[in-house]
């Protein structure tokens, strides 16, 4: 296809008008720039811009207009003001064969560029008058158009005066610069400009023919008209090509729809086989606006426009960028839309379910089942683990190998925790010891800790009476909890604790401070109490007494008055702290005691382990678990952690063994690409908008169970299901209002104490 | 006083918003409209609350979105549709083709052309969905794939036997042609993929884009489905309406439509052996059918010289058309219908609700037409006749513009390729062609069980008594046969009957009458003790 340049100018005589200036061509690489009005109106004499690089120096500036009516000498010319509007455009080609140059004004004589084959410095200083250096009276005054470019060595002048009814066309020879060859043509005083432009363009074209102007419909209509010319050299089936310059001037469209009075045109094809400029002014507009109205309506009998799409404009330019993108959001262009979309979430959720491999590594050293772990909050790859056999470990989570050891507890540890600036590990066990270890930090050259593995020792133990069973630190502050026959608050410092409560003859058996207010927490003890302590106060803030007892408890670190407790009868109960009548919500799913539980650092979900082998990943609001894991070898889950990233979880089990498993199980780790971003988001949309269907909902609520949980599951139904049908039938045949339903949120509790 | 009104008129003139902009208003609501695709949910029927919330913020999206794409529509599509407009007394079927071309651009221009091959007519045409593929099928055997941007023929082959019909397959890749005895799927160098002999000798071929199926009907009336990306034979239907070469698939919905030689259009779907719909369209044969883009309306044409344009949501005729019998039928993208006859060409535009005259075209007299269609967003009308195929210039019958991920014109071959595995992703099942497609992906509504009214039951009643009273006896031996016999097994029968229907409540609307709230009057003197007492 052609390749061209366009270079379109207008603006009107006498005052500054929105200018449009306009170059299109694969060859000068670069698009269409159309500048803004204010771009175009610098102080006078000034370049606008300067794209050597690039090939293209376009340079605009605001001539002086001088006093028409003098007679023109050398050293009189006085400015009347700044109205004239000249352009230079300058193409340098790589291969150094073309400039152009074009200035379009109103000049009482003629100007041009002496130094066409250098590097223009500076316009005015560049412009020297014409007449001056050839000494040549102009025989034009008023309405004159200059027009040079050089093309093979030669450089070509259109003049045109339109005053006198004359077109001037001069070749001169670069070479010889005394040659100066001319060729007129008379036209009548006021004939419409295009006429002109065609028959100047015919007469300079070097014997080739124009074959057609179009103006593209869609311009015409606009405020402002685009001119382009097709080249006459391509094959134009249909018509055969206009021979004659008067035929040409007819078929010509009108491009007096324009409104504007400076048109500037060029015309250059990229083969270079013919560069050809075309200029065309007309400066008594008002004068023949009737009579360019009268035309265009005559040419314009017929509105028509139909499709033409041009490659350029559709296709890139260059084969590094990228392939342009048309968008119609219209519905009709994409029929079944909706049957496309709902296989797209099928597909979505199938795909899901091939990529869902949520179980990264093990991480194996321990020798005895896991007792608990505690997450370094300092360091996202650290996580300790502590087993029954008194060994605690800090792992390196990405190479999934033991950094450190953490040798001295004689009996099971049962309590690990770390302070909340990363550099005190306490840990308390069976031995009636509580043990503080400084924690190795990683040091910038060995990020990843897991060069060699090194033993600690601790840097205080303290003793007390009682077996331990758990602890935990206070966030934001230096105190530390631990559990056993009586609750104990201790300092890192003071080798006595600073503070004891005791409830009844049950040892307590879990406690967790709470996130939001460092002086509260709260603990689970064995005669099913959850209590909420606040440590400035000597006794129990509030106590819930339950049916079962509850092994675990966490808080909620996004709303930290809610909390979350891991109850024995396999179900999580979450409870408002300040309101304790009823639970939140009832988390069921487990078929087993539920053992630990931690909740994400995003506070929407939290991770359980449970006695039956799983781990289950259950929402902060929602009663069922939205994901399992279990593998053929674990055991028996005591512990569970979130990371601090909420990416992953890590499970510690009866086998000895640390498990990794991904948070969300089919997502694809590591770095992710924009467009596969998108894909993933798109397809969590799609799916997220048909869930409720069913073929959808099979697909993505479906988990294989192990078998002995998917029995005791059918089991627990059964009986569920004959407890509620018992109830029922009871309500039914006793008197209205003596059998009353508990809810679910509200049957485990016996009572709740202020 | 008159201090206050002014106020209150300058209110009122600030609220009021300038006529430009109120109009532009105007222009996008009805723009953003098209974008909501229907009406939102109701959902202030909704108790639950969660669910009221989640859907309420879902619809506000909805509505961004649509605004947004109507936004985009208003300013920032790169072209605008066609047109031809006369003025005054001037009318737009008086235009030529030679006035068409002094008026357009070269590039348009290139588009009227004819390319005349006497010796394999007449051509059957189809396009690529984004117009940038032509396939031309002469009768004679000449397969020709000519790409329409440049003009090139890709390939032309001659099968050396007849050719009834060609259809591209999902991209220029693959064509199918009905020939003689089988039809071939051909790769676009011209190589024979496949021979598809089960069908027989097939009348018909269209390709269904979403489905990847290919159906066929055949020279004895069966309709064929096979899906072309494992060759499964997917239906196959006898349509019972003896042989037919009226075929059409509506874009809509897939269904495929039939036209016979009795009158009737008969739609199908590969799921079922019966048809969905049958219309009597015409007393005479039907000779063509097309469907509009947005699936609403059929034109069908008959041999009695009439043209009908259909709506399908009601299945009503909405037009009728005298005069004209057209061989071939199709409807452009923005719902232009082109209609060939004879040599003859007549385009009918629906500028002002009814079908009227937009263009009109004459070939050189003695050419036959054998199809007309628009080719997609360009404004370009491809005739296959007699003599070989034609092109001329619609104004205002194609999409301005196109989507690169829906149907690019300008498609590179790693976009094609791209294009074609996610064709292939989101291929529908068969099951998925429905007469209402917008059902796909909607809950069923939960089938309660309407009880019939009092009214109903009792007429119903009346007629199964009605029924019971009217049987015959059968004549018994002698003693059963007694008149008296008679009656009372007749008035059994009766009773039997009646049983069936429960008997209805008397009083107020079947609410169980309590003992003793007002008739412990009547009540039995027995059962007054358990009366309640006020």
């Amino acid at each position: 296809m052609q390749t061209y340049t366009k270079v379109f100018l207008c603006g009107t005589w006498g005052q500054y008008y929105p200018v449009t200036f306009c170059i299109s061509s694969t060859y000068f690489r670069f698009k269409r720039h159309v500048f803004s009005s204010q771009c175009l109106f610098p102080s006078r004499g000034e370049i606008v811009s300067s794209w050597t690089n690039s090939l293209v120096v376009i340079y605009w500036f605001i001539a002086p207009v001088w006093d028409l009516d003098q007679i023109f000498d050398e050293s009189s010319f006085s400015l009347i003001g700044e109205s004239i509007t000249s352009l230079i455009v300058e193409y340098h080609l790589r291969t150094n064969r073309t400039w152009m140059f074009c200035v379009v004004g109103v000049f009482p004589w003629l100007v041009r560029h002496d130094s066409l084959l250098s590097p223009i410095s500076s316009s005015k200083e560049s412009l020297v008058l014409w007449n001056k250096r050839r000494n040549l009276k102009p025989p034009w005054l008023w309405g004159l158009i200059w027009t040079s470019y050089s093309f093979k060595n030669l450089i070509w002048t259109i003049v045109s005066s339109l005053r006198q009814g004359d077109w001037v066309t001069s070749l001169l020879d670069n070479r010889r610069k005394d040659g100066l060859v001319m060729r007129r043509h008379v036209v009548e005083d006021d004939e419409i400009a295009t006429k002109h432009v065609i028959s100047c363009s015919g007469s300079v074209w070097n014997g080739q023919r124009c074959n057609r102007w179009i103006v593209p419909p869609d311009l015409l209509s606009d405020e402002w008209c685009w001119i382009t010319m097709d080249d006459s050299q391509t094959q134009d089936h249909i018509r055969p090509r206009t021979t004659t310059i008067e035929n040409v001037s007819e078929s010509v469209y009108s491009a007096i729809e324009l409104g504007s009075i400076v048109l500037l045109f060029l015309y250059h094809h990229v083969q270079l086989k013919n560069v050809f400029v075309v200029c065309f002014y007309s400066a008594h507009l008002k004068q023949h606006k009737s009579k360019l109205h009268h035309l265009s309506k005559t040419s314009q009998s017929l509105g028509i426009k139909t499709i033409s799409r041009s490659v350029d404009e559709f296709t890139r330019e260059r084969s590094q960028d990228l392939q342009r993108v048309f968008h119609n959001f219209d519905p009709s262009l994409r029929p079944m839309e909706k049957a496309v979309e709902y296989q797209r979430a099928l597909t979505a959720a199938k795909l899901e379910k091939i990529f869902a491999r949520p179980f990264v590594g093990a991480m194996d050293g321990h020798r005895d089942g896991i007792s608990c772990m505690a997450k370094n909050p300092n360091y996202l790859k650290g996580i300790f683990s502590a087993s029954m056999d008194g060994d605690i470990r800090l792992w390196d989570i990405a190479t999934r190998r033991t950094v450190c050891q953490f040798p001295g507890h004689q009996g099971a540890v049962r309590g690990l925790t770390v302070s909340t600036d990363g550099n005190v590990l306490v840990s308390c066990g069976t031995d009636c010891n509580v043990r503080l270890w400084s924690v190795p930090r990683p040091s910038l050259e060995d990020s990843d800790l897991s060069s060699e593995k090194s033993t600690e020792v601790p840097s205080a133990v303290y003793t007390c009476k009682n077996a331990l069973l758990a602890v935990d630190h206070q966030f934001e502050g230096d105190l530390f909890a631990t559990a056993g026959a009586q609750l104990d608050i201790w300092n890192h410092n003071r080798s006595q604790p600073v503070q004891s409560f005791t409830s009844g003859s049950h040892s307590v058996i879990s406690v967790r401070f709470n996130p939001g207010e460092p002086d509260i927490l709260a603990t689970s003890s064995g005669d099913n109490h959850i209590s909420i302590y606040d440590i400035r106060m000597s006794s129990a803030a509030r106590k819930i007494l339950m049916r079962t007892k509850t092994n675990s408890i966490a808080w909620n670190p996004m709303e930290p008055m809610n909390f979350t407790a891991a109850n024995e009868d396999g179900n999580c109960y979450s409870f408002d702290g300040r309101k304790n009548e009823e639970a939140k919500c009832v988390h069921k799913d487990h078929v087993s005691a539920v053992m630990d539980i931690d909740f994400s650092p995003t506070g929407r979900e939290f991770v359980t382990g449970s006695y039956d082998r799983s781990v289950r990943i259950f929402p902060y609001n929602g009663g069922h678990s939205r994901e399992i894991y279990h593998t053929k070898r674990m055991q028996r889950v005591f512990c569970v952690k979130y990371s601090s990233d909420a990416t992953y979880v890590i499970s510690g089990s009866d086998d000895t063994n640390l498990r990794l498993w991904k948070a969300k199980a089919s997502e694809q780790l590591g770095v992710i690409l924009p467009r596969e971003q998108k894909k993933h988001e798109y397809n969590e949309a799609v799916k997220n908008r048909y869930k409720h269907l069913p073929e959808i909902k099979r697909i993505v609520r479906h988990r294989h169970l192990p078998k002995p949980i998917y029995k005791a599951k059918a089991e627990s139904r059964a009986m569920n299901d004959a407890k509620r049908r018992k109830d029922e039938r009871r309500k039914a045949h006793s008197a209205p209002g003596t059998v009353v339903t508990e809810s679910h949120r509200t049957r485990r509790i016996i009572k709740e104490v202020e | 006083m008159t201090m206050e009104v002014a106020l209150e008129d300058n209110n009122l003139m600030e609220k009021v918003l300038p006529p430009d902009e109120q109009e532009i208003d105007v222009e996008l609501e009805a723009k953003e409209k098209k974008y909501l695709r229907g009406e939102g949910a109701n959902l202030e029927t909704l108790k639950d609350k969660k669910l009221k919330t989640q859907l309420a913020s879902r619809e506000k999206l909805y509505g961004k979105s649509a605004k947004a794409a109507a936004k985009i529509e208003k300013w920032l599509l790169p072209a605008s549709a066609g047109y031809l407009e006369t003025d005054g007394l001037e009318k737009t079927w008086r235009v030529k083709q030679t006035d068409i071309a002094k008026e357009v651009d070269i590039l348009s221009s290139r588009n009227q052309y004819d390319i005349v091959l006497p010796d394999f007519g007449p051509y059957k045409l189809d396009f690529t969905a984004s117009g940038r593929h032509m396939l031309a099928g002469g009768r004679k055997g000449h397969l020709a794939l000519v790409d329409m941007m440049s003009m090139n023929l890709i390939k032309e082959i001659q099968v050396r036997e007849t050719v009834r019909d060609v259809a591209f397959l999902h991209n220029d890749q693959f064509f199918a042609a009905a020939q003689k005895k089988y039809s071939y799927i051909y790769a676009r160098d011209g190589t024979e993929l496949h021979c598809l002999k089960e069908r027989g000798p097939v009348a018909r071929l269209r390709f269904l884009k979403n489905h990847f199926l290919l159906a066929s009907v055949n020279k004895i009336g069966q309709l064929h489905y096979q899906d072309v990306t494992y060759g499964d034979m997917v239906a196959s239907i006898r349509t019972g309406k003896g042989r037919t070469d009226v075929m059409e698939v509506n874009p809509y919905n897939g269904v495929v439509a039939l036209g016979h030689s009795g009158g009737t259009v008969t739609m199908w779907k590969p799921t079922s052996q019966a048809p969905l719909v049958q219309m009597q369209c015409h007393p005479g044969p039907v000779s063509s059918v097309a469907f509009h883009p947005n699936g609403h309306l059929m034109a069908t044409s008959g041999k009695e010289r009439k043209l009908k344009i259909w709506d399908l949501r009601k299945f009503e005729e909405v037009q009728t058309i005298h005069g004209f019998h057209a061989k071939t039928l199709s409807f452009s993208q923005k719902g232009l219908l082109a209609a060939g006859t004879g040599s003859f060409v007549q385009v009918l535009g629906d500028s002002s609700g009814d079908y009227s005259r937009y263009m009109s075209h004459s070939m050189v007299k003695g050419y036959q037409i054998e199809k007309v269609m628009f080719r997609p967003y360009e404004d370009v009308l491809g005739i296959g006749h007699s003599m070989g195929w034609s092109s001329v210039l619609i104004p205002g019958s194609g999409e301005p513009n196109f989507d690169s991920w829906v149907a690019n014109p300008f498609e590179t071959t790693k976009q094609r390729r791209e294009k074609e595995v996610h064709l292939l992703l989101d291929k529908l099942p068969p099951e998925t062609i429905m007469l209402d497609p917008s059902k796909i992906g909607a809950m069923r509504p939960s089938r309660r069980k309407e009880r019939p009214t009092r009214g109903e039951i009792e007429a119903e009643k009346e007629v199964a008594v009605e029924a019971a009273k009217g049987v015959e006896l059968k004549k018994k031996t002698k003693g059963r046969n007694k008149p008296s016999k008679r009656t009372k097994k007749k008035k059994e029968l009766v009773e039997n009957v009646k049983k069936t229907f429960p008997e209805q409540e008397q009083g107020a609307a079947g609410k169980k009458r309590r003992i003793g709230e007002d008739a412990a009057a009547d009540l039995p003197s027995s059962l007054k003790r358990f009366a309640r007492k006020n």
